[in-house]
C-alpha cells in the first residue's frame, strides 16, 4: 500500500487524461464503410465476424501484473480485434493498486466498457445500483460457449448468482486450486540439519533453533534469519494450527457458525506462541516494518531459512533466479503447520472448481450485444486455446492432440521467463480473464517444486480447508455491507494494533479480555451475524 | 492610480445606474491589473470553490452510480459516526501533536537559518549553503521515507550502527511509537527549512542599510543590532507566516505519514488525513470521508481567523 502513492498521484493524471481523451474517442468509433450485398456470402462466414460491421471502440480496464507487458502490446488482442471488429482501448493500471484505482474510475460518468477483476464484494454494490449490467439473459440467449461449460460444471451457476436472482459476472473457470500462500523452507538447509520438511508447530521450533544455532550459509556470522517475511498477515497466519482463521471463518467444531479469528481464545493461544517465538529471537525484528522490496533484499543475502508466498511469485521465482549465487539453494512448499488442533488448514483458498471474477459489462456499454459476442468467443474451444496458449505455430504447436508451447516461451530467446514470455501476448494463468484457464497452460508454465507444491502440500487439505473457509462468493445486501465495512474499518484498525502488540511482547496477554470486549464494543458481533446471514444465503 | 479614483469618486452619483458604470469606470481604468489578477482568480473558481458543489455528499449516502446529486440526504449521520468513532480522540490528539511538534520545533529553524546565512560574508559560500540546504525540498516523500528506512534500520542502519559502536543495543526506530514524531518531524526539518528560509532572506534584503550604519556608530554590537533591528524589520514576515501556518494546525499531509506508519506506530501516528484517505480509497466509503474532511476544514477555518485576530491585537501583523 505504501508504495502505491506516487503511482495514484500519476493514475490521476493519467485519469484526468484519460477523460479528456475519452470524450473524444467513444463516440466517434471510426465507421468502416459497410459493403452490404456486394460481397460474397462465403467471408460473411468467416470465424466470428463478418468485417463488413462497423468497427467499434471497446474500453477495456483491467490491472497488469508484473510479469505482463500492457494489454495493447498483447498479440491476441489484436487477433481478436481483427476478428471482431473491435478497436481496443485499455486502462491497465498495475496490480497493486487495482483497488484504488477502480475506486476512482467508478467515479466517472463514462465508465469503461468491459472490466475485469473487479472484486467480489464491489460486483453486487455495482449490480444493484444498475452500473453493470445483469447478463443472466445474454447468457441464455448470446452466449452459447459459455452456456456449454457452465453445463459442464454442475454448481456454478448457482455460485455466480447474487442472491437478487443476478449473474453480474463472466467467470474465469478453472480446475486447479489457487492463491495460496504456503510457508515456504529452504531444503537445502533442512538437508544439512537432517530435518524433514516441518510439519508440526514443535517441528517449526526445532527447525529454527537449529538455524539460529548454526552457520548454515557459512559466512562466519550468525546472521541466519529463522523466519521472515513480507508483512505480518503470513506471520499471522500460523494461527490455523490452532484450529482458526485470522478472519472471519465458519467453524466446523461449532456446527460451522460464523466465528472471527482474532477475539478466540485459540488465537490468543497462537498469539502466545508467536510471542515465545519472538522472543527468542526466531522471527524477524523487521517485519513489523517490512515491505517486498526489503524482504527481497534479504532473501537475496542468503540468510533466510523460511518465508512464506505465493506459489509462482515466490517459490518458483526464487528457485528460479537463487542458484545463480547461491548454488545449492532450493525451496519448497511444506504442509499447513499443525498443532494441537490437529487440522490442517489452508486460508487461502478459493473452492474448486472456481469461477472468480472475469468480466463485468457496464452501463456505459453502447454495443453489448458485439462485446457479448466477443466475450463468449473466449469461452469457445478455439478462443481457450488463443487466451491460453497464443496463435499457433508463433506460439504453440500441437503435437499429438495437445497443445505444447513452442521455444519462444519455453526458452525464450531473450531471457524471459515461460510466464513473462507468456505475459508478452496473452495474460499468463488466464487471471480475471473471462475464459477457462486450461491445464494445458498451467502444468507447462509451473516448475516442478509448484507442481509438487499443489499435489502434496495443498490439494490434500483442501477438503478440510474447504469445512473452515468462507468462500469468496458470497455477498452481502448493500445495506449490511455498508455497516460491515463502516464497522470492520475501525475494528481492523484496533485488531491490527493489538495483535502486534501481542506478538512483540509490548502488551500483555493480561490485557487480552480488555481487548476482546472492546473489539465487541466495536460491533463485531453485529458484523459475525452479517456473515452469517450471507453464508446461510450462499448454503440454502 | 489612487488619485484617479479619488477623483472619480468625486463625480459619482447616487442611484444604482450611476454606481454601476462608476465601478465599470474604475475596472476600466485599472483594467491591466485587472487582468493580471484573472488567472488566479479563474483558477481559484474552477479548483476551489466549484468543487464545493460536491462537497454535499458528506451529507449525502452517495452512490457513484447516481452522481453527487442522486443520493438521499442523511443530514449529519457521517458527522456524527465520526465522532462517536473509536479513533476520534486520538485522530485528533496526533494531528495536533504532530502540528504542535512541528511549529515549535520546526517554525524557527528557517528564521534562524536566514540570520545565520545573513551573517556569512563570503559570497560564494554563502550561496553554495543555500544552495545545499533547499536541495532537499525537491525530492519527493516516497524517496525521502526509503532514506529515513534504510538509515534507521535496525539491522544495517547508520543510527544502529553509530548505537552499536557505542555498546547500545539496536532501537527499531520506526517500529516504536514513541519515535515516530520525532522522526516525523526531525525529517521535515531536514526537507523543508532551507526553502522555508527563502522567504525570510527575501525580508532581510528590504532592511534599510542606514539602520545598521546609524547602530554601528552609536557602538551597538552585532547581537544588539540584530535583538534591535534585524528581527523587529522582520518581524511582520514571521507573523505573517506563522498564521498561515496556524491555519494548517488541523492538518497533516497523509502522504509522508501513510509511508512511514505501520500498525505498530498507529497509535501515535494515526493522523485525520491518513484516516480519511483508508476510509475513502480502501474502503470505499466517500460520503463518510467527505464529512471529515469537510469537518477538518472548518476547524482550520475558524483556527486561522481566531489567531488572526489575536495577532492583530498582540503584533498589529494581520492577514487582511
Amino acid at each position: 500500500m505504501k508504495q502505491n502513492l506516487k503511482r495514484i498521484v500519476s493514475a490521476m493524471l493519467l485519469l484526468a487524461l484519460a477523460v479528456s481523451l475519452l470524450a473524444g474517442c467513444s463516440g466517434s468509433s471510426s465507421s468502416t464503410p459497410a459493403a452490404p450485398a456486394s460481397t460474397a456470402g462465403s467471408t460473411a462466414s468467416d470465424a466470428g465476424g463478418a468485417p463488413e460491421r462497423e468497427r467499434i471502440t471497446v474500453r477495456v480496464f483491467r490491472s497488469k501484473a508484473s510479469h505482463e507487458v500492457s494489454m495493447d502490446q498483447m498479440e491476441i488482442f489484436k487477433v481478436m480485434g481483427e476478428m471482431f471488429n473491435i478497436d481496443f482501448e485499455f486502462d491497465n493500471p498495475p496490480q497493486e493498486n487495482l483497488a484504488e484505482r477502480l475506486n476512482l474510475v467508478m467515479m466517472e460518468t463514462e465508465l469503461p466498457d468491459v472490466i475485469m477483476e473487479m472484486p467480489m464484494t464491489d460486483v453486487l454494490k455495482y449490480g444493484e445500483t444498475g452500473i453493470i449490467l445483469p447478463l443472466n439473459d445474454y447468457i441464455h440467449s448470446s452466449m452459447p460457449n459459455l452456456k456449454a461449460e457452465l453445463d459442464k460444471r454442475p454448481g456454478v451457476e448457482k455460485a455466480l448468482t447474487y442472491g437478487d436472482g443476478n449473474i453480474y459476472y463472466l467467470p474465469m473457470l478453472d480446475e486447479t486450486p489457487s492463491g495460496n500462500i504456503p510457508y515456504i523452507v529452504r531444503t537445502d538447509w533442512l538437508e544439512a540439519l537432517e530435518l524433514d520438511s516441518p510439519v508440526t508447530i514443535e517441528d517449526w521450533e526445532h527447525y529454527w533453533e537449529l538455524v539460529k544455532t548454526t552457520d548454515l550459509n557459512g559466512n562466519g556470522q550468525n546472521d541466519e534469519i529463522p523466519f521472515s517475511v513480507y508483512s505480518m498477515d503470513p506471520l499471522r497466519n500460523f494461527c490455523v494450527a490452532w484450529g482458526v482463521l485470522d478472519d472471519f471463518f465458519t467453524d466446523p467444531t461449532d456446527g460451522g457458525k460464523v466465528h472471527y479469528g482474532p477475539i478466540d481464545e485459540r488465537y490468543r493461544d497462537a498469539l502466545m506462541w508467536m510471542n515465545e517465538m519472538w522472543n527468542k529471537g526466531y522471527l524477524d525484528q523487521e517485519i513489523i516494518t517490512a515491505d517486498y522490496s526489503s524482504f527481497s533484499a534479504k532473501l537475496a543475502q542468503n540468510i533466510v531459512a523460511s518465508f512464506a508466498g505465493p506459489l509462482g511469485g515466490m517459490l518458483a521465482a526464487q528457485n528460479a533466479t537463487m542458484p545463480a549465487s547461491v548454488p545449492d539453494f532450493h525451496v519448497a512448499a511444506t504442509e499447513p503447520p499443525k498443532g494441537e488442533a490437529g487440522v490442517q488448514i489452508h486460508s487461502n483458498i478459493d473452492l474448486v472448481p472456481r469461477a472468480v471474477v472475469g468480466a463485468t459489462i457496464t452501463a456505459s456499454c453502447k454495443n453489448v450485444d458485439r462485446v457479448v459476442e466477443w466475450l463468449d468467443y473466449m469461452y469457445s474451444p478455439e478462443g481457450q486455446l488463443l487466451v491460453n496458449m497464443g496463435i499457433e505455430g508463433t506460439h504453440y504447436t500441437m503435437q499429438n492432440g495437445e497443445p505444447v508451447f513452442t521455444d519462444y516461451v519455453m526458452n525464450n530467446p531473450d531471457g524471459l521467463s515461460p510466464k513473462q514470455a507468456v505475459g508478452t501476448f496473452t495474460i499468463a494463468q488466464g487471471t480475471g480473464m473471462p475464459s477457462v484457464l486450461c491445464f494445458c497452460e498451467t502444468s507447462q508454465l509451473d516448475d516442478d517444486a509448484v507442481l509438487e507444491a499443489k499435489e502434496n502440500c495443498i490439494i490434500p487439505f483442501l477438503e478440510t480447508s474447504n469445512q473452515y473457509v468462507i468462500p469468496g462468493t458470497i455477498s452481502f445486501p448493500s445495506e449490511a455491507d455498508a455497516e460491515r465495512r463502516a464497522a470492520m474499518a475501525d475494528i481492523e484498525t484496533y485488531v491490527d494494533e493489538m495483535v502486534m502488540k501481542f506478538i512483540t511482547g509490548r502488551e500483555s496477554f493480561d490485557n487480552w479480555d480488555t481487548y476482546v470486549s472492546k473489539v465487541k464494543e466495536m460491533g463485531i458481533e453485529k458484523v459475525i451475524g452479517i456473515y452469517q446471514d450471507a453464508v446461510d444465503t450462499w448454503n440454502s | 492610480m489612487k488619485t484617479a479614483v479619488s477623483t472619480q469618486t468625486g463625480a459619482s452619483r447616487a442611484g444604482s445606474a450611476g454606481r454601476l458604470s462608476h465601478a465599470g469606470k474604475r475596472i476600466w481604468t485599472s483594467r491591466y491589473l485587472y487582468l493580471l489578477i484573472l488567472p488566479t482568480l479563474i483558477w481559484y473558481i474552477i479548483f476551489m470553490y466549484a468543487p464545493l458543489y460536491g462537497a454535499q455528499i458528506a451529507f449525502r449516502d452517495f452512490m457513484p452510480a447516481l452522481g453527487i446529486t442522486g443520493g438521499k440526504w442523511v443530514g449529519f449521520k457521517y458527522f456524527i459516526q465520526f465522532f462517536q468513532s473509536e479513533y476520534f480522540g486520538r485522530l485528533i490528539k496526533n494531528t495536533l501533536g504532530i502540528s504542535v511538534y512541528s511549529i515549535v520545533v520546526g517554525f524557527p529553524i528557517p528564521v534562524i537559518l536566514a540570520l545565520l546565512m545573513n551573517e556569512v560574508r563570503g559570497r560564494f559560500f554563502k550561496k553554495s549553503v543555500q544552495t545545499i540546504v533547499y536541495m532537499p525540498h525537491f525530492i519527493s516523500a516516497v524517496v525521502v521515507v526509503s532514506l529515513i528506512n534504510a538509515m534507521l534500520s535496525p539491522s544495517n542502519g547508520l543510527f544502529n550502527q553509530i548505537i552499536q559502536l557505542f555498546g547500545g543495543s539496536p532501537i527499531h526506530f520506526m517500529a516504536e511509537p514513541r519515535y515516530f514524531k520525532t522522526v516525523y518531524v526531525l525529517s521535515d526539518i531536514w526537507q523543508s527549512a532551507g526553502y522555508g528560509s527563502i522567504v525570510y532572506l527575501a525580508a532581510l534584503t528590504s532592511i534599510d542599510p542606514s539602520l545598521y550604519e546609524a547602530a554601528t556608530v552609536d557602538g551597538a554590537s552585532k547581537w544588539k543590532k540584530l535583538l534591535h533591528i534585524t528581527l523587529p524589520c522582520i518581524l511582520p514576515t514571521i507573523m505573517t507566516m506563522l498564521i498561515l501556518r496556524m491555519g494548517s494546525i488541523f492538518t497533516v499531509g497523509y502522504e509522508k505519514i501513510m509511508l512511514m506508519y505501520n500498525p505498530a506506530t498507529y497509535e501515535t501516528a494515526d493522523v485525520i488525513s491518513t484516516y480519511v484517505y483508508r476510509r475513502a480509497f480502501e474502503g470505499g466509503e466517500y460520503s463518510f470521508s467527505a464529512a471529515i474532511g469537510l469537518f477538518n476544514s472548518i476547524i482550520n477555518f475558524i483556527v486561522i481567523i481566531v489567531f488572526n485576530k489575536i495577532s492583530k491585537r498582540i503584533s498589529e501583523v494581520s492577514l487582511w
